[in-house]
């Protein structure tokens, strides 16, 4: 290779006619290396643009719009891949089946080509190995840990349920619910701190809620071991430098990662259980203010405010939050980590502590007399309320087992003095504690729990030979339709809002494809906004037709309170070109997703046969709906 | 600008690190790295959208600017952090090409014939992967030469700040840029 090279570039320095002359001088010495010589002189030769301009010119398209890696029906080892997992079909998680147990798994990977180190490969197992050894009833369970050719990829418990950050994006958490999902994340974290394991990676996105309440905690163990894990050597300038890796960090996925860094990981520091501790304390944050307490527009605008910025008081972003919670929080997001919790386990301790005495001055609440308030409460005695048998200076208390309160806490919540703090407290407790036996939304003084209604009627014209026969009907629900049918959806609701109506493919499944009904090419941005009352006639002039495939058709009805970001991405195909057509497997992708996520629980539908029309109730500010017709 | 400064010194500390031997720090790096990157793709895509004219900097050595504390960063962390943004485009855009390319076919991965009009939308995916296939090529026989054409073609850098990251010469860059566009082109007109 040194030859050639040296030849190709005393070939180039030459004149055309002396370039000539020295090519066949080689021809006729070596007639293999003159070849070689020969033809790179002519590509070097030609006129050719081909790198002359940097690669993203061209290409920064495609950084911009990321693709996903798998494909519907792709196999892999013994799973059959059946789709993304996640938003917009981004995460590099997806839902497969295991062909040999026949059961749903979720498959994680490791990108093949940007793994070749096989360093961190290496850890990447390693790590996934000690994870499976794990086993809390919190922690994700890992299945198997496995490659196909080039692609490794871990096989664990699909969670039917939904990513904290699906749950954050619905309603405002309340305080019960908020520290119900922190006790069981921070036992989470406990049982792996126990276990020599550090997550790094603590986010609402690696938290799942399953129905029937427990949480889950993803993402295990693909961070560091703690402390002894290797380092590898540091890349040489100018040799091959490290590749990158898996966890969160990969590009394409969202960089939401840094949102919940640490002080220390924004340093480049070392990470240890504390660490954890920081982004569990942020997304406890989250779960009750809305909100994380450090942002900016861009990754490194938010590591700045997570290394300077003091994080707001939980106060100016929600009322009555406990003292106690706030002390908490603050504790766990303390910048200097010899100031935290020194272990997930006191946490756990204290989260409990809160959540006991919150329920339990709930139940005093409760348990006034009516037309007594909060206020009416005077301190009789010094011991007045320690008619509980406690007094002040009592060692640590333990009644069957449920309450474990400190010398100290205890002594604040009976003196005198500090009958605020239970005041504070029985606040707290009435306005986010929910009443026994009821459901979670809080009562009278707040906002009612939000519900979103609709009601809509299909509206059939019978056509024949091109033009109109009969007059146009509403449907009864026994109807099949025609060839010739041709329908009208109105819809109606006491509410005002976003309405979406999609049409799904035949093929359905995780490969449909949709099609924007509304609002469509002639809906304005005015009128795309519902007003509370309003009717709306989709289409407006004219009547939706069947193609000519038989078998059902689906139509969803999104019936939001806000307008829903996936689906705005939609509209760029309502136009008179594409007519609602969604071309793009990733906005495709991104619905179908929000669609799963947004269907369970299913919303309660009423059918008047009277009226011939359906009344579709939810809980929350967005109400899916799949409207199902058949045709023959 | 105090702000700014202090901003900076994370990516500068999250660099030292690297070099001194932490693997995790090149974690932490990346997303900002490609948070940076991706966005002044973006800027790229509007400028040229706008019919502006681009500018000749280097996306790499823009988003090092940006992101790095310069006075306080060694030549070696900077070199460092081109070697690292020019990988990370390169990776990034071939993997991107090649998805895009793929979900063409379908999960089976047949082949399917495309439309002139599906052609052209994809060209430059197409182009990429082509290119990447023989750079991997070249890869085999010459690495530091393919080493100057990830520098150059993916991050965008200039002959002399290739040589200053790969500690070698202008000249040599020189050299070795054009015989591996030569040997590059050679390959792709073969390939068809």
């Amino acid at each position: 290779m040194q030859d050639l090279e040296q030849i190709f570039h005393e070939a180039v320095k030459l004149g055309p006619e002396e370039r000539a002359a020295f090519v066949a001088r080689l021809h006729a010495s070596d007639p293999a290396l003159g070849q070689e010589v020969e033809s790179l002189l002519a590509a070097h030769e030609k006129e050719d643009s081909l790198l002359d301009s940097p690669a993203y010119e061209a290409a920064a398209e495609l950084l911009l719009n990321p693709e996903p890696e798998l494909q519907t029906g792709h196999v892999v080892a013994r799973y059959q891949v059946l789709g993304p997992i996640g938003k917009g079909g981004m995460g590099e998680v997806y839902l497969a089946k295991d062909l040999s147990l026949d059961r749903k798994v979720a498959l994680k990977f490791l990108r093949a080509r940007l793994t070749g180190n096989s360093d961190r490969l290496r850890r990447f197992i390693q790590e996934a190995k000690a994870t499976s050894a794990l086993n809390h009833p919190n922690i994700i369970t890992i299945h198997e840990v496995g490659h196909d050719g080039d692609a490794h990829f871990i096989a664990m418990e699909f969670i039917d349920g939904l990513t904290l950050r699906n749950r954050l994006a619905r309603t405002r958490m309340n305080l019960s619910e908020a520290l119900d999902v922190a006790i069981q994340a921070a036992g989470a974290l406990a049982a792996a701190h126990s276990a020599g394991i550090i997550h790094r990676d603590i986010k609402p996105e690696n938290v799942m809620l399953r129905a029937d309440g427990y949480v889950k905690v993803l993402d295990f163990g693909l961070a560091k071991l703690a402390e002894n894990a290797p380092l590898s050597r540091p890349p040489a300038a100018g040799s091959e430098v490290g590749t990158l890796a898996q966890a969160g960090t990969e590009p394409g996925t969202v960089m939401g990662t840094v949102n919940y860094m640490s002080p220390e990981q924004a340093r480049g520091r070392n990470v240890d259980v504390r660490t954890d501790i920081f982004s569990l304390g942020l997304v406890i944050y989250e779960m009750v203010a809305g909100r994380l307490p450090f942002v900016g527009e861009t990754s490194l605008d938010v590591l700045v405010s997570i290394l300077e910025k003091e994080p707001a008081p939980l106060a100016s972003y929600v009322k009555g939050v406990p003292p106690e919670l706030q002390r908490i929080v603050g504790k766990s997001l303390c910048k200097d980590r010899e100031q935290r919790y020194q272990s997930a386990r006191d946490l756990v301790i204290d989260l409990k502590n809160l959540k006991e005495e919150l329920a339990f001055a709930a139940k005093v609440e409760r348990s006034k007399l009516p037309g007594e308030s909060v206020r009416d409460h005077r301190p009789t005695a010094p011991n007045g309320i320690a008619a509980t048998g406690l007094e002040p200076g009592a060692a640590t208390v333990e009644q069957a087992g449920r309450l474990t309160l400190s010398v100290k806490k205890r002594t604040s919540v009976i003196a005198v003095g500090a009958l605020t703090t239970l005041l504070g407290l029985a606040t707290a407790a009435v306005l986010f504690w929910p009443r026994a036996g009821s459901t979670p939304p809080p009562p009278a003084p707040l906002v009612a729990a939000p519900e979103r209604k609709v009601t809509y009627w299909i509206t059939v014209q019978k056509y024949r030979n091109g033009s109109a026969y009969e007059a146009p009907f509403r449907l009864r629900d026994d109807i099949n339709f025609e060839k010739d049918y041709r329908i009208r959806l109105t819809v109606s609701s006491p509410q005002r809002g976003r309405l979406y109506l999609l049409n799904e493919g035949a093929a359905g499944g995780p490969a449909a494809t949709f099609n924007l009904l509304f609002p469509s090419a002639t809906t304005d941005e005015a009128a795309a906004e519902l007003k509370d009352g309003q009717e709306i006639q989709i289409p407006k002039q004219s009547w939706f037709q069947f193609d000519a495939e038989q078998g059902s058709e689906k139509i969803w009805m999104v019936w939001a309170d806000k307008s829903v970001p996936e689906l705005e991405s939609a509209k760029r195909f309502a136009n008179d070109k594409d007519r609602g057509e969604i071309k793009s497997a990733d906005v495709n992708a991104q619905i179908r997703a929000f669609l799963n996520t947004h269907s369970s629980p299913a919303p309660a539908v009423e059918r008047d046969a009277d009226k011939k029309e359906t009344a579709v109730k939810a809980a929350g500010d967005i109400l899916v709906h799949a409207i199902k017709l058949e045709h023959h | 600008m105090n702000q700014g400064r202090k901003r900076a010194t994370s990516v500068t500390q999250l660099l030292a690190k690297w070099s001194a031997g932490d693997s995790a720090a090149l974690d932490e790096l990346i997303p900002i790295v490609y948070d940076e990157l991706r966005r002044l793709a973006g800027s790229y895509l509007r400028r040229r959208g706008a019919g502006q004219t681009l500018q000749p900097t280097a996306l790499v050595h823009e988003a090092y600017i940006r992101l790095a504390d310069q006075a306080n960063t060694s030549w070696e962390s900077r070199a460092q952090f081109f070697g690292l943004a020019a990988k990370l485009m390169h990776d990034i855009l071939v993997d991107q090409a090649r998805r895009r390319m793929a979900s063409k076919r379908g999960g089976d991965q047949l082949r399917v014939s495309f439309s002139d009009a599906e052609r052209l939308i994809n060209k430059p995916a197409a182009d990429l992967i082509a290119l990447d296939d023989a750079l991997q090529g070249l890869v085999a026989v010459n690495p530091q030469h393919a080493r100057v054409v990830e520098l150059r073609f993916f991050g965008g850098l200039g002959h002399q700040e290739a040589a200053e990251v790969l500690g070698i010469s202008r000249a040599t860059v020189e050299r070795q840029w054009s015989f591996a566009r030569a040997w590059l082109r050679r390959e792709l007109s073969r390939a068809g």
